[in-house]
């Protein structure tokens, strides 16, 4: 090889080696917009929006509780992600369906996909002390929730040149998940007697869908993305048997009979129920049990096939303006000028949106179809015993007045005739406790902390709001020529605080950390979020810091904390968001407890470096030759 | 004292403490409802007595179609008893109250804690005793207390748990028929054989390593399933697989073993020291 041709493949590794390394999914003409969130930054955006500050509002609690007389410590930590895009391209390609009928038709596909992700992580914690010196109430209470969402909808409908649908696909597989939980101490010590209950609850619930695959095949040609492409009037809703309002320019119509839908699928609908109490009086239910746990758990898997009608609903507003934002506009996507429509749609097609509602549930039918049944079975129960359903039990005074049964021999007169009182009035250990309680300054202890509050709490609250957040709207943006949604936007006081560039429109000056992406950016950020479909990649442990949770809960908060601290910088791995210290954060950090070692100068090489320094040798060497 | 009864001493003082904070008493039932319900649903039951606290941990798998089952059965025994039941419960309450009281002053269970307690210490201090004295009563009392304890670990201690229950004054658990043995009977809505139509049941119980074993086995259709106008048919004719009202067919298979928790094999192991301090001193002369 000679010294040209190496130079050249030197030249091509080292421009190939600066390019993503994964190319980006989709199509490279289609159209994609979406937005990204951190959830860190909540309570930053909070601030900014309303000009209240969470965190001083609980400094003001804990001083508040100071003044009072009782100490008390609050704290909430949010982290998470949520992230959706939306891509549509057109497959020009000729293909033909067939109806419900048979009848075949030529087509071309327009596709849409949908992704989601949505990863949250929130915990509370609450530690609080009162004590008069003679009786005492100690409360210690963690809370947690986790929400989880992940979908990948793939929709593809078969049009022909006129955007009359005679069909779609829809393929989908996803994940939706909620855990939440609770541990809540009470120590209380009244009238000589205590009570110690502790009570801890845990819950999930979880629909997944590892396949879902749907076609839509119509009775005849559906047309319904004519509600995109020209501004409708009342001529041509009519022609088109939709119902129309003038004064919005709204438009709508319901497909009754727009096909069938069949598919197949596999779905694992699953729940747990954990419940832990201990130290709870079960003297009046006759137990005598000190720790009392049950755990319900299930799991439902469904695998199968569905057949059903289609019903197809859509709609558009035209009229809908979000000043300035108003009827149509230019837009800057994927650094070009786009003239769309504003108003109020769907941001899929409606096609896919309906697929998608009737496929899920069809999936999870006869999972979620139990679990309802269950919790609405078990909630009429609860409302009989406890009242609400008004069958509870009930007592008959001797004039003939019916009262509660729970009111017999409670130290009043219900009845009006004394025959609900023939009875020892029940008085136990509780109820003694109760009334020490309420003869102690609880009562001005807690006035007083509610008065302190309120006038600490009004110094973090802006006697005039910083935006005025009625005045906010939200506007869709479409592009006539295709019937395709193309971006959205949030408009707060008449200036885009998200949203793409709309033309003599200014952008608001609230700095938040929501972010609107669309063409190459919102290509790259989806590429980069199809892979991941695990909580701890939405929403890392590492990035989740409960420090100060720990701090106000104690030991008990987390039993068996791992102390160890891998950089020594005196902050423990488990808080710590730098591990190693090497000035990455370990959730961007592949290898968060690796010390780097300090005499190992030289980077690791990669295949391209490899083939650079091999080339490089090889022009040396044959300089040297010569 | 010498040297092997200092060592004694302090593993038999462990010995104790691991045996009085481990759990004393242990009732683990697992059953399957094998037919009838979808899906076999299975309740796990454990319940543990240890030094301070009763712990009860009911688990539920497939718990959907059981908690369905429960919630869309009609309960048929309690329609046809409930008149007769409501006249005659206020009384009962009465008696059991009384029949509670009379068993123990308080808690039985309590009681029996404090009595494992002193006479822990009292074997204890036996033994102290028996490595200072060779005298036949102390090692009479060194065996007897060991005895005593072992009596009342394996027997008063469920004993005690039962009589809190209400099991001896005819309280409330146990004493209503279930279709599940009782296997079920912690939870709210256990149903009564009396729901049954051609209803049958199996019982029986051994020995093991784990302690005595029940295993139950019960069928019957359960009439709170059907249609009202459907029951008589039921009862008058049992339907055969495919046949309706079959699908009323409930089948409960469960097994349940009662035993003492790790304290006695704690306890057990004190058995050896007591034979070695109540073995004869060695005198100087041996040694040498």
């Amino acid at each position: 090889m000679n010294n040209k041709g190496l130079v050249i493949a030197i030249s091509i590794l080292v421009s190939v080696s600066s390019l993503p390394s994964v190319a980006a999914d989709g199509q490279e003409e289609s159209t994609i917009w979406g937005v990204s969130y951190d959830w860190s930054h909540f309570e930053g955006d909070s601030l900014n929006m309303t000009g209240v500050d969470v965190n001083e509002v609980n400094r003001d609690m804990k001083d508040a509780a100071d003044y009072a007389g009782f100490s008390l410590d609050y704290d909430q930590v949010l982290t998470g992600t949520t992230q959706f895009f939306v891509e549509s391209w057109d497959d020009p390609g000729s293909y033909t369906v067939t109806d419900v009928n048979g009848t075949s038709y030529p087509v071309s596909k327009r596709v849409t996909e949908l992704t989601l992700r949505h990863g949250s992580l929130a915990d509370t914690g609450i530690a609080s002390n009162w004590s008069d010196g003679n009786e005492e109430i100690d409360l210690w209470s963690s809370a947690y929730q986790e929400h989880l969402a992940v979908i990948n909808a793939n929709y593809v409908e078969f049009v022909d040149d006129d955007l009359v649908v005679y069909g779609a696909e829809l393929q989908m597989n996803g994940e939706i998940s909620i855990s939440m939980g609770f541990e809540i101490e009470i120590g209380i010590l009244a009238a000589n007697e205590s009570l110690s209950p502790e009570i801890s609850a845990d819950a999930s619930l979880s629909f997944s869908i590892s396949n879902l695959t749907s076609n839509w095949k119509v009775f005849d040609p559906v047309d319904y993305h004519f509600m995109l492409e020209s501004e409708p009037n009342n001529e041509s809703a009519e022609a088109a048997g939709a119902e129309f309002s003038e004064d919005d320019l709204v438009i709508s119509k319901e497909y009754e009979d727009a096909g069938h839908i069949e598919g197949s699928f596999s779905s694992l609908s699953s729940y747990s129920l954990e419940l832990s109490a201990a130290g709870v009086p079960t003297e009046e239910v006759d137990i005598d049990i000190d720790v009392f746990n049950i755990a319900l758990s299930d799991n439902i898997q469904d695998d199968g096939v569905f057949f059903d009608e289609m019903t197809l609903v859509s709609g558009a507003i035209w009229g809908m303006d979000c000043p300035p934002i108003t009827g149509s506009e230019t837009i800057v996507s994927d650094g070009s000028d786009v003239e769309v429509q504003c108003g109020v749609t769907s941001p899929i097609p409606f096609g896919m949106s309906m697929m998608m509602g009737i496929s899920m549930l069809e999936s999870f039918d006869s999972g979620v179809d139990q679990l309802i049944d269950v919790m609405s079975g078990q909630i009429e129960e609860w409302a009989e015993e406890s009242g609400l359903s008004g069958d509870s039990d009930i007592f008959l005074c001797d004039n003939g007045n019916e009262i509660p049964a729970e009111w017999e021999n409670d130290g009043e007169d219900d009845c009006g005739d004394g025959s609900d009182e023939t009875g020892p009035v029940a008085t136990n250990k509780y109820e003694k406790m109760a009334d020490a309680l309420l003869d102690s300054n609880l009562n001005k202890t807690m006035e007083a902390f509610a008065d302190k509050l309120e006038r600490l709490v009004e110094d973090n609250i802006p006697s005039e709001p910083i935006y005025d957040l009625e005045d906010a709207c939200g506007t869709m943006f479409w592009r006539t020529s295709d019937s395709r949604v193309v971006g959205m936007a949030l408009v707060l006081e008449g200036r885009i605080i998200l949203g793409p560039s709309v033309n003599n429109v200014e952008d608001h000056p609230a700095s938040l950390n929501i972010e609107y992406l669309d063409g190459q950016s919102a290509r790259e950020a989806k590429s980069g979020t199809t892979s991941i479909d695990e909580m701890d990649e939405m929403a890392p442990a590492s990035k989740h810091n409960i420090e100060e949770l720990y701090r106000i809960l104690g030991p008990r908060y987390i039993p068996e904390l791992d102390t160890k601290d891998t950089d020594g910088d005196g902050t423990i791995d488990f808080f710590d968001t730098d591990d190693d210290n090497d000035g990455v954060s370990d959730w961007e950090d592949p290898e968060p407890t690796e010390v780097p070692e300090e005499d190992s100068a030289l980077p690791s090489p990669g295949l391209v470096a490899v083939l650079s320094i091999l080339a490089s040798a090889a022009i040396l060497s044959s300089r040297r030759e010569k | 004292m010498d040297y092997g009864n200092r060592i004694s001493l302090v593993l038999a003082a462990v010995f104790l403490l691991m045996s009085w904070n481990s759990p004393w008493f242990e009732i683990e039932g697992r059953g399957t409802y094998s037919e009838g319900i979808e899906r076999e649903p299975t309740i796990i039951t454990t319940y543990s007595i240890d030094s301070s606290q009763q712990t009860l941990d009911v688990t539920i798998q497939n718990a959907t179609p059981l908690l369905l089952y429960w919630l869309e059965r009609e309960d048929v025994s309690y329609q046809s008893e409930n008149n007769q039941a409501g006249e005659e419960e206020r009384e009962d309450d009465g008696v059991k109250a009384e029949n509670t009281s009379e068993t123990c002053t308080e808690s039985c269970l309590d009681l029996a804690r404090n009595s494992l307690r002193i006479l822990m210490i009292a074997f204890f201090a036996t033994m102290l005793y028996n490595t200072r004295s060779e005298h036949l009563t102390a090692r009479l009392s060194l065996g007897a207390s060991w005895l005593s304890c072992l009596i009342l670990i394996i027997f008063l201690i469920p004993l005690a748990a039962a009589a809190d229950f209400g099991i001896f004054s005819g309280s409330n658990v146990g004493q209503e028929d279930s279709a599940t043995g009782g296997f079920d009977s912690n939870t709210q809505d256990s149903v009564q054989v009396d729901q049954f139509a051609h209803f049958s049941s199996d019982s029986g119980s051994k020995f093991s390593s784990r302690g005595i074993i029940f295993t139950y086995q019960s069928s019957g259709f359960d009439l709170g399933l059907l249609e009202e106008e459907d029951r008589d048919e039921v009862i008058d004719n049992p339907p055969e697989s495919g046949e309706p009202g079959y699908e009323s067919l409930i089948r409960f298979n469960g097994e349940l073993v009662a035993g003492p928790g790790p304290m006695v094999t704690w306890w057990l192991l004190t058995l050896p020291i007591c034979a070695y301090v109540q073995m004869p001193t060695r005198t100087d002369d041996e040694e040498e």
